[in-house]
């Protein structure tokens, strides 16, 4: 059986987000998903989150981020956890991507970017238990 | 990520491989502020050997292109690998960058 590594633990650093994507691919492929496009896609949305992650769930510090992946049937699912300031994703207000230049706003695109590669996203947040964030990708549709 | 930075008159090309996440894209944007900063407002950036784009490595280049078109210069993009054009699609940044496929041509649209 193919070695399968599907859990990762890493330091909420802006310097670990290769590990995070190597991640990803070995876990989609171990499991026998996805084509290049959509491993792409997912490492864009996980690397988003991970991102946001970084820059606001530990002002100061670098807490852990902890993320298991699993399948089932064509589902693949990630979940992401930290324990930093609770921060929903899907609170953010989409940007305007049709807006000219000169109205073209500068951010809020990795949130929207992770809702166009993920077709489920659920987020919660419990006091002990921190943040958790689910996507969930459905291959091959 | 690997950075390069040639002159030819007054067009800036910038060769850009590998990797544009929210820790590489840091490079990027301090070196297209030097380059801005140098008064070199046309600008090619050769993106054909980058496979990755987050939204930090978007902003980066729309701050770029906020600031050549701001001193009446352009930004002329090289090479979009599919992926990464698909990013550009669907945040709608294909309509605000020239795109082409050889630096030539890019040379050629900011004649």
């Amino acid at each position: 059986m193919e070695d399968q590594k599907l859990h990762l633990e890493v330091a909420s650093k802006l310097e670990n987000l290769p590990e995070v994507r190597d991640f990803i691919a070995d876990a989609m492929k171990s499991l026998g998903f996805g084509s290049e496009k959509e491993i792409f896609e997912v490492q864009v949305a996980v690397d988003e989150a991970c991102t946001n992650i970084m820059k606001h769930a530990y002002p100061g510090t670098a807490g852990p981020i902890i993320i298991d992946c699993s399948g089932s049937g064509n589902e693949f699912k990630i979940i992401i956890r930290d324990k930093g300031k609770s921060f929903d994703p899907k609170s953010v207000p989409e940007p305007d991507t049709k807006a000219p230049l000169e109205k073209r706003k500068i951010g809020g695109l990795g949130i929207f970017l992770m809702k166009a590669y993920i077709d489920k996203l659920d987020y919660t947040f419990d006091a002990d238990a921190g943040n958790e964030l689910t996507m969930i990708k459905y291959i091959g549709k | 990520m690997e950075l390069d930075f040639k002159t030819k008159r007054d067009l800036g090309l910038v060769i850009v491989k590998g990797k544009i996440d929210a820790n590489t894209a840091l490079d990027l944007e301090s070196r297209l502020n030097s380059i801005i900063s140098d008064k070199k407002f046309k600008l090619i950036i050769d993106m054909k050997d980058v496979d990755f784009i987050s939204s930090a490595g978007l902003r980066v280049l729309l701050a770029g292109l906020k600031e050549t078109k701001k001193n009446d210069g352009e930004l002329v993009l090289v090479g979009l690998q599919p992926q990464v054009k698909e990013v550009f699609d669907i945040t709608g940044f294909t309509s605000l960058f020239k795109c082409c496929s050889n630096v030539k041509d890019a040379e050629k649209m900011l004649k």
